[in-house]
């Protein structure tokens, strides 16, 4: 090595990435290969998915967990579509009218395609009578009969009136009309006799005309009082003709349709309730006969079920599917899962101003929809809509289909409203969501469990074996077919395994964001078009991907102009004392890079205090602050065992105007507080990521690809030296996915990759020289940055055991 | 109410009662004529106000249609008991005539319905003479048949009348004893009674009184120009020769 590192530190080439063979691939093109199916690698989801679909018990409902892009959703379909067809047709739902409880229409549950022959059986029915009542009404027969009892009763109290008129009149008494009824008054000779007239009389006649007209007027107010019950009794004949003759036709009509569903008890039941109330509101028709026809179509085609009138008779289907409908089980998603469209509504019409519904106005909702089937939701649109999660809770708790608005529930109108018969529910909810919302309402809904007692939790990642491998590359066949795409070559196939690789961000695994992969498989065709190529290769793979990282690499690139301007400070050269390169991680949604950031220390006689000036101004996270108060638990047990720890120390993330969290840079501050305390200079041309804990071990971090790769490009900026490179936790050596020309860069020596386990191995690196062991004597090995270290601390608790002693009265400075 | 193609000839409706009870009453016939033969409606309200000088024990007491006995208000609320009258009468003659697309014109004078009535009938085709109808039942079309034979234009009116109203129609032989006819029509629950003042049997303003007593139902006249009517004695004027 031209740096004269510690070779046994550096990676070789090998080891920093893995790299698919395209000739170890058993294939020339995905035209040789049988496509696979929806998913691989994700059998224990899919043994959930399929526990969830196959047992009958209620409340196993399931919880798609996992991120997006794995295609959950897709699997979850296919699969219950799959089995759906399998499952029986559910039966059809309608609301109809309630004719004692208006406001509580009935629920009617029949077998499937039935609903839809109801309804239309009832319009005909409604038709039918439209025309059949209003003749009969006209008949000669149904006239004369009515005509006979209001004759009757008209005979009755015109006997009465007569024998009253013919009595007043034989009594000389007038019956005189006023505006406010009927006046008796005293008659002579055909005359009414004048109230001036009547004074001149003997006492004797007066009072017996008194007598006689206050006689009459109580015998004409029996008459007339008389009336009113003749009336009714009248009434009440003609209705019990009408209810005669129209029973008879409303009967035999009725007949016929509970002829036509005599097997469905239900049926039959609500058909006799319609009868008595056809019955009962015969009226209704001679009403709507007497409207005049409007518009072009004549009396005879206008259809009397479009009268609102007859509504009562309507048949609201709620869900109704073809008896013969090889679709089996439904299986229905809802997209905009509000609490309406899940349960159902009912609207409302204004009349007058006032909002009026009935039982037509129910709608189904997606509950309905995917009874005795499968109903699918995004997790998080559901809890996001007001009152459907807690709606959907307590539907699945009671079994059945209540529907209530949220008006309603949050009295916010009052209004005329419906109380439906709840609908019995019987169905599996698929949630699909990601891990976070799974543990939170895990944790904060008790009810969440025990009704979604199953989880498919999808993995992210695959072991990559050889099976696994020929396995993903039948699944890019059946992808690429499925979009329509050409076949792709070994090589392309190779190439799509290594970005399958990065994606996974571990060389002994696959990724599963099947999203990325197809996007992926979809840019480099249209590459492959452009180019008329009927074949993808690994070129338009790479073209694809390089492409996608340049589309989103505009911040990253005006971050690596920054550096090379030296508007923020990065050396990648030289040495210098309490000074190292950090890397981190900036992710911007699916994209990420790495880039360095220089980190200072700086150390003086203290009272055991290390200052993360992060997290002082609130710019570091707990986790970083966390990372940072480890160092002071290493250095006072590495390096003050038997003295005070008497160190103050500060330490900063340089030219850092953003948020820092994580601990991956706690190796990299510990290494600048040992350069400060040894007052060794460290190598400006290695970057340092890893976090460090209280024994000095070095552990994994993330990101490990994006940060090799960000220090690399500064330094490709800067100028290779020979002497660069990146130290990253041995741990993290398998998840190394270097780009290509990293690793020609390396395979040159121009830069280098050191997998390190311990702070010494790391310091070794950085300063050249020995960390030092602690001898049998207690001490560290002579001229050892450890030594350095441990010095300096002492000479700190000297100085401050001097100081303290200055401090006493009657001691002095000696 | 006429043959389909034959012209209906229009005639002119003259509408009278006492109050808007017996007003209506003839209003509901009125409504029938005047949907296909009648070009003209006049209405007229006429107050009579006998109650207050009639000979009647103390306290005065009026028989509401419902059989209520009742107070007679004082003069005051009786005048506004009338003024509700006449414009509830001028508002169902006023949508009426819309309906029809009939002209029309309301008046309300003081004086005996019947009497002012015949008087006017002059002016006027038919006459309509309100009476208000105890019950709610449905009555018959009374038509009395003149003695001279039966007079074709009242036949078809009654006819026509009965379909719309669908009842049924009764026809009164004309009999020379007026008061055996009266006590027919006493007895007979009617609906409306129609005569013809020209062919008789009832001619004159007293038979028309004594009709609408006893029917107790709008009494339609046609011929009216023919209704005889008394000559006030402080005339010199000789009555016309009977025939």
């Amino acid at each position: 090595m031209a740096t004269g590192v510690n070779p046994t530190n550096a990676l070789p080439p090998d080891r920093l990435r893995w790299r698919c063979d395209a000739g170890g691939l058993p294939f020339e093109t995905t035209a040789d290969l049988e496509p696979a199916g929806q998913l691989i690698g994700q059998d224990r989801a899919m043994d959930a998915i399929r526990l969830a679909a196959g047992i009958r018990q209620p409340h196993f409902n399931l919880f798609v967990l996992g991120p997006s892009g794995t295609g959950r959703r897709d699997a979850v379909n296919a699969f219950l579509r799959d089995h759906a067809r399998r499952m029986p047709v559910p039966d059809d739902w309608a609301y109809v009218n309630n004719f004692d409880a208006p406001d509580k229409p009935t629920a009617l549950r029949l077998p499937p395609g039935t609903a839809q022959k109801l309804r239309a059986e009832m319009q005909d029915l409604v038709d039918d009578l439209a025309i059949d009542i209003p003749a009969l009404f006209e008949s000669e027969e149904y006239q004369t009969t009515r005509r006979a009892i209001e004759e009757d009763y008209g005979e009755r109290q015109e006997r009465a009136m007569s024998e009253f008129a013919e009595r007043a009149k034989a009594e000389q008494v007038a019956l005189l009309r006023t505006p406010m009824g009927f006046m008796l008054a005293a008659t002579r000779n055909g005359e009414t006799v004048k109230a001036e007239d009547f004074e001149k009389l003997p006492e004797t006649e007066r009072h017996e005309i008194e007598e006689k007209i206050a006689r009459l007027q109580q015998a004409l107010s029996e008459v007339l009082r008389n009336a009113p019950k003749l009336d009714r009794e009248r009434r009440r004949k003609v209705e019990e003709l009408n209810a005669e003759m129209t029973g008879q036709v409303v009967s035999d009509r009725v007949a016929e349709t509970i002829r036509a569903f005599a097997s469905l008890e239900a049926v039959r039941d609500y058909l006799n309730a319609v009868r008595q109330d056809l019955i009962d509101n015969a009226a209704l028709f001679l009403l709507s006969a007497q409207e005049e026809p409007d518009g072009p179509f004549p009396d005879t085609v206008r259809r009397a079920d479009d009268d609102p009138r007859f509504n009562r008779y309507k048949v609201n289907v709620m869900v109704s599917r073809a008896d013969d409908d090889t679709d089996g089980a439904p299986l229905e998603a809802e997209d905009l899962p509000t609490m309406d469209r899940l349960t159902g509504r009912i609207e409302h019409v204004s009349q007058m101003g006032a909002l009026l519904t009935d039982f037509t106005m129910i709608k189904p909702g997606a509950l309905q929809r995917a009874n005795g089937g499968f109903l699918v939701l995004d997790a998080r649109r559901l809890l996001s809509e007001p009152m459907a999660w807690a709606t959907l809770k307590q539907c699945l708790q009671s079994r059945c289909i209540t529907i209530s608005s949220m008006a309603e529930r949050l009295s916010l109108v009052s209004t005329t409203s419906l109380q439906p018969d709840p609908i019995p529910l019987n169905l599996r909810i698929v949630l699909i969501g990601d891990r976070l919302l799974h543990a939170l309402l895990v944790t904060m809904d008790p009810d969440f469990s025990d009704l979604f007692k199953v989880e498919a939790d999808f993995e992210e990642s695959l072991d990559l074996t050889d099976d696994t491998r020929h396995d993903f590359a039948r699944l890019v066949a059946g992808r690429a077919a499925r979009d329509g795409l050409s076949p792709i070559s070994a090589a392309g196939v190779a190439r799509i395994l290594d970005e399958a690789t990065r994606l996974a961000g571990d060389r002994q695994k696959l990724s599963l964001h099947l999203g990325d992969i197809d996007d992926l498989l979809r840019e480099a065709a249209h590459h492959a078009d452009l180019a008329g190529k009927a074949l993808i290769d690994d070129r338009d793979i790479r073209e694809a991907a390089e492409q996608k990282r340049r589309r989103s690499g505009r911040i990253k690139d005006r971050m690596r102009e920054a550096v090379l301007r030296r508007t923020i400070l990065i050396d990648t050269d030289g040495e210098s004392i309490g000074q190292v390169n950090g890397l981190s991680v900036v992710g911007l949604g699916p994209f990420s890079f790495g880039r360095p950031s220089r980190i200072t220390a700086r150390t003086r006689m203290g009272t055991g205090k290390l200052i993360d000036i992060e997290r002082e101004v609130e710019l570091g996270g707990p986790l970083h602050s966390k990372g940072v108060l480890i160092l002071g638990g290493y250095l006072a047990a590495t390096y003050a065992l038997d003295t005070p720890f008497s160190l103050h120390a500060s330490l900063v993330f340089e030219q850092s105007y953003g948020g820092v969290d994580g601990d991956s840079a706690s190796a990299a501050e510990l290494f600048a507080l040992i350069s400060s305390l040894s007052g060794l200079p460290l190598r400006q041309g290695i970057a340092v990521t890893g976090s460090v804990n209280q024994t000095g071990h070095i552990q994994a971090i993330g990101g490990v690809n994006d940060k090799v790769e960000g220090f690399f490009e500064t330094c490709l900026d800067q100028g290779l030296t020979g002497a660069q490179g990146v130290m990253i936790p041995a741990a993290n050596v398998d998840h190394l996915m270097l780009r290509d020309d990293i690793l020609e860069a390396v395979e040159q020596d121009r830069f280098h990759i050191y997998a390190i386990e311990t702070i010494d191995q790391g310091i070794e690196v950085l300063t050249g020289r020995t960390a030092g062991q602690r001898q049998p004597d207690g001490r560290f090995e002579a001229d050892s940055v450890n030594a350095l270290v441990e010095a300096r601390l002492r000479d700190f608790a000297e100085s401050r055991l001097r100081f303290a002693r200055m401090g006493q009265p009657g001691q002095a400075d000696p | 109410m006429t043959g389909p193609g034959t012209p209906r000839p229009r005639k002119r409706l003259l509408i009278g009662a006492g109050c808007f009870a017996d007003a209506r009453a003839a209003l509901l016939i009125a409504e029938r004529l005047a949907a296909v033969t009648a070009s003209d409606l006049g209405g007229f309200l006429f107050e009579d106000r006998t109650e207050t000088d009639i000979a009647a024990p103390a306290p005065r007491r009026v028989v509401s249609s419902r059989g209520t006995l009742l107070m007679v208000p004082p003069p005051r609320q009786m005048q506004l008991l009338r003024d509700s009258d006449a414009r509830a009468f001028r508002q169902m003659l006023h949508r009426m005539a819309e309906r029809a697309a009939a002209r029309w014109s309301f008046e309300r004078r003081q004086g005996d319905p019947v009497g002012e009535l015949c008087t006017l009938a002059g002016q006027w085709d038919w006459v309509l003479i309100g009476h208000r109808r105890v019950g709610a039942h449905r009555g018959r079309v009374v038509m009395l048949a003149p003695p001279d034979g039966e007079s074709e234009d009242l036949a078809a009116l009654a006819d026509s009348l009965a379909a719309a109203l669908r009842i049924r129609r009764v026809t009164l032989p004309a009999g020379p004893d007026e008061a055996e006819i009266l006590a027919q029509v006493n007895r007979i629950p009617a609906e409306v009674v129609l005569i013809d003042a020209r062919h008789g049997p009832i001619r004159d303003i007293g038979q028309i009184r004594r009709l609408l007593s006893a029917a107790r139902c709008p009494v339609l006249i046609l011929g009216a120009d023919a209704i005889r009517r008394p000559i006030e004695h402080g005339t010199q004027i000789p009555p016309a020769p009977p025939g």
